[in-house]
């Protein structure tokens, strides 16, 4: 079962850098990084009594929290044609026609979304870190107002490695929301609208809730960990969070969305007639 | 002989339509098995059921004599399959397509996708994106990835679909070397009833989901008999005559002030002489050979 899961997984890969919006994907989600991480200076301003020079983490914060959101879409929207798109063309019946089974295939399927939702989260973080880095300083958080180091260079950098650790789950399970969606459409273009409408849909509603509730969403996750390691980083004058306060344990909630999915797409799977 | 596909009681509903019924569909090693039937008859239908695209209702499928589904991985690595349109991904190379194939099948090497598009006549546009692709080019790569994996069994639904008269014969010469060269079972649906008749060895007719016939090509057009076409200037008394006669197997009026009636050869001068005596004035009286065309449309 492994050698065919691994085939199959080859076989998905090579269909996906070779699909026509992927490389349109790359430079959105580029784009999207670059613009969060240099457009925040450039069209908003800084604060400049709070601190001297933007802090590379600072940067970095706004590039990933923009990237990972844009990395979070181009997920859903991905995952919605991982099997929609198959149904669309009619070439679910090649897979399923040759010597795999429908579990292999949905775990080929589900290996590649892993394997995609990893490249772009990576992408994202290298980009804006390296971004960061370039226009940025390192070192503590310096206040300029008060002169003194707010944040010492090792507890800021230990709140970007939770920030990154805590947001990675968030962004896996975007891709089983379209996952799941795509098991039960027909059309990509109808799956991509469904799985984008409900994954916006559930980012809006955030806005609605307080922030302890919001933890039982999974795309909050993300935005929430840049968003604490920016206040951080900004210094103590602009400190609006007391402290990330998000146990990892809370991981559970993307971890055991993503899983929800994936159930719920599986079983969508091996029932279905194959009629396209 | 050895059965490469049996089904036994194969039922397929869906909902209050009932596709399949209580097929019992037996295709041996070395046939050319012509899968016939109208649209809606349930063929399509009765070929997902054989590769599990589709569960059924009740029945089981036994290919190469393995249950379908205890042996599923074992018989698909012997099986190629065309199911109704061909299915592709269009921004990629008839080889990216057929690579994709291969990487799902082991044991096939990579020279093998370069012999297959030459086979189907595929060969200068194999680096072409297939969207590019006329429909009969689409429809030569549907061919070209049933026969990828050298299977010993190949089911093609709807095969010449969008061919022209070259790539029908093309094709149909294909099929012959592989079924007469390297004995691959053929399973093939079509519409096409002069193709399977010179294409095929045995036919199996479904008609509403159930199997009426299910024999080889000359026991069918024997069965049949010879036709006789009849003109005369009273075309409809010549068909009453005919088809109260308990020897003609069919009488039917194309439509030209002629009737064609399906009689065996030693009945041909009875009919005449009833058609006489009937007072029908006979001008002309034609030997013609029943085709596979008439007997299915008269099933």
């Amino acid at each position: 079962m492994a050698g065919r899961v691994v085939r199959l997984t080859r076989a998905e890969l090579l269909k996906l850098v070779h699909h026509p919006f992927f490389l349109v994907a790359l430079g959105l989600l580029a784009a999207a990084t670059l613009f969060g991480a240099w457009g925040q200076t450039a069209f908003f301003g800084t604060k400049p009594t709070v601190w001297r020079n933007p802090h590379a983490l600072l940067i970095f914060a706004w590039g990933a929290k923009s990237g990972l959101k844009m990395a979070s879409f181009l997920l859903v929207i991905f995952g919605s044609l991982f099997f929609a798109g198959e149904f669309d063309k009619g070439t679910i019946k090649l897979l399923l026609t040759r010597p795999v089974t429908r579990t292999e295939v949905f775990l080929a399927k589900c290996l590649t979304g892993l394997m995609l939702a990893g490249l772009l989260f990576a992408a994202v973080l290298a980009l804006s870190f390296g971004f960061g880095c370039l226009r940025g300083e390192l070192g503590p958080v310096w206040d300029s107002e008060q002169y003194v180091s707010t944040t010492s260079a090792g507890e800021i950098s230990a709140h970007a490695a939770k920030a990154v650790r805590l947001s990675a789950a968030g962004v896996v399970a975007a891709v089983f929301l379209g996952i799941a969606v795509s098991t039960f459409v027909e059309s990509s273009g109808l799956a991509v609208a469904m799985a984008l409408t409900l994954f916006i849909g559930m980012d809006l509603g955030l806005g609605f809730v307080r922030e302890d509730q919001a933890r039982y969403v999974f795309s909050w996750y993300p935005s929430y960990a840049f968003e604490t390691l920016r206040s951080y980083a900004e210094g103590s004058a602009t400190r609006w969070r007391a402290i990330i306060d998000v146990r990892m344990t809370w991981l559970f909630v993307p971890a055991a969305s993503a899983g929800f999915c994936a159930a719920v797409g599986y079983v969508l799977f091996r029932i279905r007639n194959i009629l396209a | 002989m050895v059965a490469v596909l049996e089904t036994e009681g194969l039922t397929r509903h869906f909902g209050r339509i009932r596709a399949v019924e209580d097929l019992n569909l037996r295709v041996e090693e070395g046939d050319i098995y012509g899968f016939l039937g109208l649209n809606g008859a349930g063929k399509t239908t009765t070929i997902r059921m054989c590769l599990r695209l589709i569960r059924p209702t009740a029945g089981r499928i036994r290919v190469f004599g393995e249950d379908l589904r205890s042996g599923f991985i074992s018989i698909m690595s012997r099986i190629g399959a065309l199911v109704e349109l061909p299915a592709y991904y269009p921004h990629l190379s008839a080889r990216k397509n057929l690579e994709i194939l291969r990487i799902l099948t082991p044991g096939i090497e990579p020279a093998r996708i370069d012999e297959v598009l030459e086979l189907v006549g595929l060969g200068p546009r194999r680096n072409s994106a297939v969207r590019t692709y006329s429909q009969g080019m689409r429809q030569r790569l549907g061919i070209a990835m049933a026969l990828l994996p050298r299977p010993r069994f190949v089911i093609l639904d709807e095969p010449t679909n969008g061919l022209d008269p070259q790539g029908i014969s093309d094709i149909r010469s294909v099929l012959r070397e592989l079924n007469q060269r390297h004995g691959v079972t053929i399973l093939i649906s079509s519409h096409l009833l002069h193709e399977v008749e010179v294409t095929c060895t045995r036919v199996g007719i479904l008609k509403a989901g159930r199997l009426v016939e299910q024999e080889t090509i000359e026991a069918i057009l024997a069965k049949s008999g010879t036709a006789v076409r009849i003109i005369s200037d009273t075309p409809d008394r010549a068909l009453a005559v005919a088809r109260a006669l308990p020897y003609v197997q069919g009488a039917a009026s194309d439509g030209n002030g002629a009737v064609t009636a399906r009689v065996a050869p030693d009945k041909r001068a009875d009919l005449n002489a009833e058609l006489v005596k009937a007072g029908v004035k006979v001008s002309g009286f034609v030997p013609e050979r029943t085709t596979l065309e008439d007997y299915f449309l008269s099933k």
